[in-house]
């Protein structure tokens, strides 16, 4: 398990949140908007494959096959 | 690991960079438009008070100036001196044509441009003065446009290059 992506990810949280306020207050809200969703598909590609993991351990735990 | 830190910085510092270019539009537009006022004042004293033949005028304005109209104004006396086109409206709009390329100079100005051509030297002395207090007024009006957009979204690239390297940086580390 790389702790490294929990760094990366709460970077990218970070970097969107600035970004998003700069947009905001440069009265450009859609396009902040769309910075927030892509920075959430970005994050979600990340993880998508931890997600897949957590699921088969859980159901190995528990022997749901 | 060298590798990676050494091409995140240059992707940081390339943003920035675009960032800071795109900001720069901004601020070099409203130096141009207000270079263009000052070259047609001159313009307008020399035709309507030392009443110089065209060309000459446009070299006598233009001077003492500097920025992306200058360019503009040389090729229109160029063509006019060595009668490559059959009007001054045709000059104009040629030199207008290749002018419209550059990212500095706004449509709006173009428009205002293109009418004060059509109009340039097809009256007398009083309508002259006229057009040329009609485009003053015009280009007035957006230089005020183009300082508030300069003060809204010049700040927003500066920033917006440098956070958007960052996250590129970021993801690709």
């Amino acid at each position: 398990m790389n702790i490294d992506i929990i760094f990366k990810i709460a970077a990218i949280g970070i970097l969107v949140s600035v970004v998003n306020h700069v947009l905001t207050r440069a009265g450009r809200e859609e396009i902040a908007m769309l910075t927030t969703l892509t920075g959430v598909v970005i994050v979600l590609l990340m993880v998508v494959n931890l997600i897949n993991d957590l699921f088969n351990n859980v159901r190995s735990i528990f022997r749901l096959y | 690991m060298f590798l990676k830190i050494a091409s995140s910085i240059t992707i940081v510092i390339c943003c920035t960079l675009l960032g800071m270019q795109m900001s720069y539009r901004y601020k070099q537009r409203i130096y141009n438009i207000r270079v263009l006022q000052s070259i047609l004042a001159h313009l307008e004293t020399e035709i309507v008070y030392y009443s110089t033949f065209l060309s000459q005028a446009i070299r006598n304005s233009i001077r003492t100036l500097d920025g992306d109209w200058k360019t503009f104004f040389i090729e229109v006396a160029d063509n006019l001196e060595n009668k490559t086109e059959y009007s001054l409206t045709e000059a104009w709009n040629k030199s207008l044509n290749k002018i419209q390329k550059n990212p500095c100079v706004g449509k709006t100005e173009l428009d205002i441009m293109y009418r004060f051509g059509l109009q340039l030297g097809n009256s007398d002395r009083q309508n002259q003065k006229k057009y040329f207090e009609i485009a003053q007024q015009q280009l007035k009006i957006e230089e005020e446009n183009a300082r508030q957009l300069h003060l809204r979204y010049g700040n927003m690239y500066r920033s917006l290059g440098l956070l958007l390297g960052l996250g590129i940086a970021i993801i690709l580390f």
